[in-house]
């Protein structure tokens, strides 16, 4: 059973297509918008006889309404060896999950879903183009649980907005953001008409998850490095300080595009999702 | 210093020793993302200090089972004095007392100090007081026993002279041989410092012809310097003869014999009689004072093994990686999922 998200967009789609989101495209829909004379919208289907009688000027007035539209749903997903990190959750299968979700939300919405995964440059073996069908998901979505074989890198995220669809739509940055904040930045900058959602994957183990005494010998997942660490109380605080700050700092980077990140640090919850566009929850 | 290795061909593993440059022992904990922890100097420093530690401990585990040992090897030591052959009368008299011929105390039979102790004891005093000399030890009764080589081990020296003293004196003196076996101390030997020929007796001896030839022959060769200790017991005849009896006389007296001859070798001699311990002591540091000259003896060292060395250095080194690795944590303390 797939999990279903609730999810919208802040302003009004400018979509044609019909759908569930509000537009400012008049159309088919249910909410009345205003009128118009026949001559501007030669609709007789539509002409208002009530209005048409009241009016002086005895002119055919048409009954305008707001189109409710459709909209592309695109998870943009880090693949990288990072997104692979196994601690108190299995950081690969909450993107998959994620992925899976969020096409399933979609379709029950009537959105198209896409999906474009990149590590140091774009993945095709994890792309899907923006489409009403979900003929190729499944076995994209299998790919992603199951494969092994990762990269390294986060260079390829600088191409992912050439191959976002043209209509505005949303898009969820699926990462652990573990790459410079002005990659951030500028993808946001590069992506403008699009709503982006950026969705953290963190992981408790990774800052609160070290012991309180032995030698660790940390080795960074994409780099190689490897690190000595002594392990002693306090340690976890100081690195936990250091994720905050980082995530003070994605904020921040967010908040002067009007976005809000959704932190999930204990896998991935459609609630979670949901609360996120219901602005219940950060 | 040179070293030498028993098993040359396990030194081929010594590359291996740079194993740890490469790769540290211990499993490592995957982290995602590493620059957001904070450093750790304090475990940066351990990492190198551990590193250098593994590459000198895996060298000197290789060191070690080569069998690195520092080979034998010829030192040249520099003594402020001579190269001294202490010729001790071990004959039946020396274990009596000293004798001084003043009055009645020569009938007494006051055991004091017995010769041959007093001679030990001041002679180790000597030996003690010449730290850079190379001494040899020769004790003589009727025939010469090799005691020592000359060596500068002074404790080796000090406990054989120790030794002179167990047991009883043995039997007569025969100083005639006991003189060229003591210059044949000096042969095939380089000549670096005044070479001492000290004999400590209580009596002298007739020489035959032959027997001064050899004496008069080897002591030109050697260049030597003799000092005789006469020791003088009760009723010995001193070394002067005051009595204006004629030569022939005299000569029948074997201390006084002893003396002339020595002194006609042409070699520098002094003959030094001593009546009591004091005496003794006097004319020791009399020959102490004339010979301080310096000299250079080449002294081999044998093949010395450095096993503990090597072996203790790599259990020191490698003790710190063993602690490391036991102590180190390979999950995180919170994981559930995998």
């Amino acid at each position: 059973m797939v999990a279903e998200f609730h999810y919208r967009l802040p302003g009004k789609a400018r979509s044609q297509r019909p759908g569930g989101h509000h537009s400012n495209m008049s159309g088919g829909g249910m909410i009345f918008r205003r009128h118009v004379s026949l001559f501007a919208s030669p609709d007789p289907r539509r002409i208002d006889i009530r209005a048409s009688l009241r009016d002086p000027a005895e002119q055919w007035w048409v009954r305008e309404y707001q189109q409710r539209a459709a909209i592309p749903v695109v998870v943009v997903l880090d693949v990288s060896t990072s997104m692979g990190f196994r601690g108190m959750q299995n950081r690969a299968r909450a993107a998959a999950n994620f992925v899976e979700s969020a096409a399933w939300s979609a379709n029950r919405n009537g959105d198209r879903f896409g999906l474009i995964g990149f590590d140091q440059r774009l993945r095709e073996d994890c792309w899907l183009p923006v489409r009403q069908q979900r003929a190729a998901l499944e076995g994209v979505i299998q790919h992603l649980r199951h494969d092994s074989a990762r990269e390294a890198g986060y260079e390829g995220l600088a191409e992912v907005p050439a191959w976002l669809p043209r209509e505005p739509g949303l898009v969820f940055l699926v990462s652990d953001f573990h790459w410079p904040v002005e990659m951030l930045k500028r993808f946001l900058e590069n992506s403008r008409p699009h709503h982006v959602v950026p969705v953290a994957l963190w992981d408790r183990a990774e800052y609160s998850g070290w012991p309180n005494r032995g030698f660790a010998f940390a080795e960074d997942m994409e780099s190689g490095e490897r690190r000595l660490i002594w392990l002693r109380r306090g340690w976890n605080e100081e690195v936990e300080a250091a994720y905050l700050a980082r995530e003070a700092d994605i904020r921040d980077t967010c908040q002067a595009f009007d976005l809000r990140p959704l932190f999930l640090r204990d896998g991935f919850s459609a609630d979670a999702v949901s609360a996120h566009f219901h602005g219940v929850a950060a | 210093m040179n070293l030498i290795f028993d098993n040359p061909w396990l030194l081929l593993a010594l590359p291996l020793a740079l194993m740890p440059l490469l790769r540290t022992p211990i499993q490592s904990l995957p982290h995602p993302y590493l620059g957001l922890v904070p450093e750790d100097p304090l475990g940066r420093l351990l990492s190198s200090v551990l590193r250098i530690a593994a590459v000198i401990g895996i060298a000197s585990l290789v060191l070690g089972l080569a069998g690195l040992s520092r080979g034998e090897r010829v030192i040249e030591r520099v003594g402020t004095g001579a190269e001294i052959v202490i010729m001790l009368d071990r004959s039946r008299s020396m274990d009596q007392g000293f004798g001084r011929t003043v009055g009645t105390e020569q009938l007494l039979m006051t055991q004091g100090e017995t010769k041959n102790g007093a001679a030990r004891r001041v002679l180790t005093e000597f030996v003690k007081s010449r730290p850079n000399d190379a001494i040899g030890l020769l004790n003589f009764s009727t025939r010469p026993i090799h005691v020592l080589p000359l060596t500068n081990r002074h404790e080796v020296v000090q406990s054989a002279i120790d030794a002179a003293g167990l047991g009883r004196g043995l039997a007569e003196t025969d100083i005639g041989l006991a003189m060229i076996d003591g210059l044949h101390y000096f042969d095939e030997r380089p000549y670096t410092g005044s070479r001492v020929l000290m004999l400590v007796s209580d009596g002298g001896a007739q020489l035959d012809e032959l027997t001064q030839v050899k004496i008069i022959e080897g002591a030109r060769k050697h260049r030597i310097s003799l000092y005789w200790i006469y020791l003088r017991g009760r009723g010995s005849p001193g070394l002067k003869v005051e009595t204006t009896e004629d030569s022939g006389q005299r000569d029948a007296v074997p201390e006084y014999f002893l003396d002339r001859f020595f002194g006609e070798i042409g070699i520098p001699y002094r003959a030094y009689e001593a009546e009591d311990p004091q005496q003794l002591k006097a004319a020791i540091s009399d020959i102490d004072r004339l010979q301080r000259l310096p000299t250079r003896t080449p002294e081999v060292v044998p093949k010395q093994s450095l096993a503990a060395l090597t072996f203790g250095l790599a259990l020191f080194l490698l003790l710190p990686v063993v602690i490391v690795s036991a102590m180190q944590v390979t999950r995180w303390s919170r994981s559930a999922a995998h």
